[in-house]
């Protein structure tokens, strides 16, 4: 009885042991899908080191969380000297990474096209260059609406004029011709 | 001239020339002392005038707007019936033949340039 006894508390205890460890082990890897879990971190990346990382700052939780810190632009939160670490810190850092360093390049590639963005909107804004206007040039001839060809006359008292004195002088001018045959 | 000098008269802000290509100058001036006419501008042609112009008839009559564009036009007739059109040009020294008018002036030029049956 007692071998038996023995031999159902050992595996009894060795089945425990096996559940516990894989219970231990399956607890793992929802915990950094837990919502609880972002704030921290979204809080270190967004917020700048006054935040509440201290207070549960393992050395390699603090390590962990000041990378994506300094990737974000605010300064390294400093170590303190935190004797203990839970092991709910050390397991919280790895999954705040992920995020942090996905924001950090969004935030890297968002700045690039809004720094592109300016340089895309001034060249709308130029001025457009206005076509040359074509002045037609003036239509010689007889006909109405054009202008006749150029022309001299003598006046009685023997001076030469020259049509472009009397046409387009700025008066209307009116031209009689006649013969007396 | 007889005709043009009253209404040359009316239209002191366009001048009027006459154009005699077939008398001296002499004979020209003299005629204008004697009757008065002092409101036109005698003159003769000089060169190639009258068929740069295409005067082809006896009588030919051009009025010409203050840019140098060629508003009326007229073969033959009478200067008396251009009062429509001096007045034109005295209202607007820049007016401009409408199309109608560039139309009929260019049917009367070809029916003006046909030989006769």
């Amino acid at each position: 009885m007692n071998r038996i006894t023995k031999f159902l508390i050992v595996t009894a205890a060795a089945g425990l042991l096996t559940l516990g460890t894989m219970a231990c082990g399956a607890e793992e890897p929802p915990a950094p899908t837990t919502p609880t879990d972002a704030p921290p971190a979204a809080a270190a990346t967004a917020s700048p080191p006054t935040a509440a990382q201290p207070a549960t700052g393992a050395p390699e939780a603090a390590t962990a969380t000041s990378a994506p810190a300094a990737t974000s632009g605010s300064t390294a939160a400093p170590a303190t000297d935190a004797p203990t670490a839970t092991a709910a810190a050390v397991t919280q850092p790895p999954p705040a990474d992920p995020p942090a360093a996905t924001s950090a390049p969004a935030a890297a590639t968002e700045a690039p096209t809004a720094a592109a963005a300016p340089t895309d909107t001034p060249a709308p804004a130029a001025p457009p260059v206005p076509p040359p206007i074509e002045t037609p040039a003036a239509n010689v001839g007889n006909e109405v609406g054009e202008t006749p060809p150029a022309f001299a006359m003598e006046l009685v008292d023997g001076s030469r004029i020259e049509s472009s004195e009397i046409v387009g002088s700025g008066r209307p001018v009116f031209m009689h011709y006649f013969a007396t045959w | 001239m007889q005709t043009l000098n009253p209404i040359a008269s009316e239209f002191p802000e366009i001048d009027f020339y006459v154009v005699a290509y077939n008398e001296p100058a002499e004979a020209i001036e003299a005629y204008i002392q004697e009757n008065g006419y002092t409101d036109v501008i005698a003159a003769q042609p000089v060169g190639t005038m009258l068929a740069d112009l295409e005067i082809t008839r006896q009588m030919a009559m051009m009025a010409v707007n203050a840019d140098g564009v060629l508003y009326h036009r007229q073969l033959m007739g009478s200067a008396d019936q251009w009062s429509p059109q001096f007045a034109a040009l005295t209202a607007d020294p820049h007016a401009v033949p409408t199309k109608k008018d560039v139309k009929q002036e260019q049917d009367k030029r070809l029916m003006d340039l046909q030989l006769p049956a």
